[in-house]
């Protein structure tokens, strides 16, 4: 300590090596962000560096062609004469072409054997997804807390597993054998408690239905690759502690959602998804205390639940999509009497046959409670539309506080003249200060 | 709602002084249970010099939680505390990204030792070669050419 303040008195920063002074836990931090290649490079930096790569706790290796075989055991040996007391983290970057892919089993294996807590493998595949090896759902799986596989790897699960200690799972776009591969893999793991699944349609799969059927979960995240998707044509989810609930793109019309009750959940990010499976979850979310909608609009009001209501309901973000897409809003508006945060982000979106009319009572949520309104991109869906939304808002909102709008014109007379039709609106609260962006 | 923000004051090693709101300083797990601890309106934080304490002031101030009426949100959206990050640490030196590592380490505040080790790492990765690296993070070789040549026959793999 004594040298540091003379050196660092005597001014001669620059060039200094100030960089090995620091202590090996934070150069392992450093070293372990970049690829382990990379980092085993470094020990010929200097003596200070020789010996840090084996203590990385994070481990990531790259291929993409060059040999399989010569890949592998590159990466075997430096498992073995890794010396790190907690094998922290491994990732696995592949892009395979038609080659024999047993090498990858056994360096996987080689890390479960060292008791890797995450394991992450990326494939990219010209040919057959990798079939992730079988036995290791069930091997030395006391200690994986996170797994990660995806895109080009196959889920086959033939029998009950036991991932005792994994918390998060992550399925990205992966291939599943058959419908009860997922039944057999969400079953074996008692204390999941974040899922997230992308599902990609596979030609040669015949697994239409998705089941998540978790008890200890609490994050959930299922969303498609947004393409024409006809391929699960039915989603159940048995979540009943789950907190956390986001779910994107599911727009088949065709397909069906069943959602048990969740009467922990505290948020909800649903976008991009029909108003006809929306109609479907619409019940499930009452719990909520935020929520995010994108539906996409108009919704089919003889289809849509417009009676439960929403009591935790504080913080609510619409996407103003679509024609028609006000009714969603009037509907939040009636159901939720403690909304105090409103935001609204318009979309661009061609006139309907439907204008917004103004409905002949106040919600009480308006009375008695919204006190921050925030408006993106007003005037960017259909103009008259949201001028009338505003203007309603702002007669009736008794407590408002702040109201905030940021528009998307940006020609300096057209935004004057938003702003003061926006000032000459009447407002409903004394104190309400208007914020223009 | 209209109650007064809790202030603190805290002083660097070389006596400047950082008058923040309570919630700053609750970034910082060690800062937090220090606030706790000793309820003093003042806390010296000795291991940090004046610039340094700045910067993880401002930091800390862009990245404060705070509470907008109703319910918890951030006080920026995740993609413009993105913007922000980036354009911190742009203009940042490497000394002073070291002394940040430390601070942030010291104090305890995982988000910013974290973008100040992704700062590191992302300019050992830009490097073509450990020369390169040895020239940029001011490195001096103490290996002997017969050690040098050991290291890399040894980690051969590592640099084809």
């Amino acid at each position: 300590m004594e040298t540091l303040r003379k050196m660092k008195g005597c001014g001669s920063l620059r060039n200094r090596d100030r960089i090995s002074e620091l202590p090996d836990a934070l150069l392992l931090q450093i070293l372990s962000l970049i690829p382990t290649k990379d980092a085993v490079a470094t020990s010929v930096l200097s003596k200070r560096w020789r010996f840090l790569c084996k203590m990385i706790p994070n481990l990531k290796f790259g291929y993409c062609g060059g040999g399989l075989e010569r890949f592998s055991d590159t990466v075997c040996r430096f498992l073995h004469s890794h010396k790190a007391p907690v094998l922290q983290s491994l990732h696995l970057d592949m892009f395979l072409e038609n080659e024999s892919t047993i090498e990858i089993g056994v360096l996987l294996g080689i890390a479960f054997g060292r008791n890797v807590r995450e394991l992450e493998l990326e494939v990219y595949s010209s040919d057959e997804p990798y079939k992730f090896p079988t036995s290791l759902y069930n091997c030395g799986t006391g200690t994986l807390e996170t797994l990660k596989l995806g895109p080009c790897v196959l889920v086959d699960v033939p029998f009950p597993v036991c991932l005792k200690a994994l918390r998060t799972l992550r399925l990205y776009a992966v291939r599943y054998k058959d419908i009860g591969s997922v039944v057999n893999l969400l079953s074996g793991c008692p204390v999941l408690q974040n899922l997230e699944v992308m599902l990609y349609p596979h030609d040669d799969s015949d697994v239409n239905t998705f089941t998540i059927d978790v008890p200890s979960l609490q994050r959930l995240t299922l969303a498609t690759d947004g393409e024409e998707y006809e391929y699960f044509s039915s989603y159940v989810i048995n979540a009943p502690h789950l907190k956390y609930l986001t779910l994107r793109r599911l727009i088949d019309d065709d397909s069906s959602i069943l959602i048990e009750n969740m009467p922990e959940l505290v948020e909800a990010h649903i976008s991009g998804v029909s108003d006809v499976i929306y109609a479907n979850i619409h019940g499930s979310l009452t719990s909520v205390k935020r929520l995010s909608l994108e539906i996409l609009s108009p919704l089919d009001l003889t289809k849509f639940p417009t009676n439960r209501i929403f009591s935790k309901l504080v913080y609510l973000e619409l996407h103003a999509h679509g024609p028609e897409w006000w009714n969603l809003l009037m509907i939040m508006l009636d159901t939720s009497p403690n909304l105090q945060v409103l935001k609204l982000i318009s979309h661009w979106c061609s006139e309907g046959d439907m204008r917004w009319s103004q409905p002949k009572y106040v919600a009480e949520c308006l009375v008695n409670s919204l006190e921050t309104l925030v408006w993106e991109k007003y005037g960017g869906g259909t103009e008259e539309d949201d001028k009338e939304v505003a203007q309603y808002i702002l007669k009736n909102a008794s407590r408002l506080k702040t109201a905030t709008f940021s528009y998307i014109i940006v020609q300096p007379e057209k935004r004057l003249e938003k702003l003061k039709e926006l000032e000459s609106m009447v407002r409903a609260s004394n104190s309400c200060q208007l914020v223009f962006k | 709602m209209e109650n007064e923000k809790k202030m603190i004051t805290l002083k660097s090693s070389d006596d400047v002084t950082f008058e923040v709101e309570e919630a700053v300083v609750l970034e910082s797990q060690f800062l937090s249970h220090l606030v706790q601890d000793c309820p003093a309106p003042e806390h010296k934080i000795k291991e940090v010099t004046g610039k340094i304490l700045s910067k993880v002031v401002e930091y800390c101030e862009k990245h404060v939680v705070v509470v907008v009426d109703g319910g918890d949100s951030s006080s920026s959206s995740g993609d413009d505390l993105k913007k922000w990050d980036d354009k911190f640490i742009k203009e940042m030196d490497l000394s002073t990204v070291y002394d940040l590592i430390a601070a942030a380490n010291y104090l305890n505040i995982q988000a910013l030792l974290d973008l100040m080790c992704q700062r590191v790492a992302d300019v050992i990765t830009a490097c073509k070669d450990h020369k390169e690296i040895r020239e940029t993070l001011g490195i001096v070789s103490d290996y002997t050419a017969e050690e040098e040549a050991e290291v890399l026959k040894e980690n051969e793999w590592a640099f084809d």
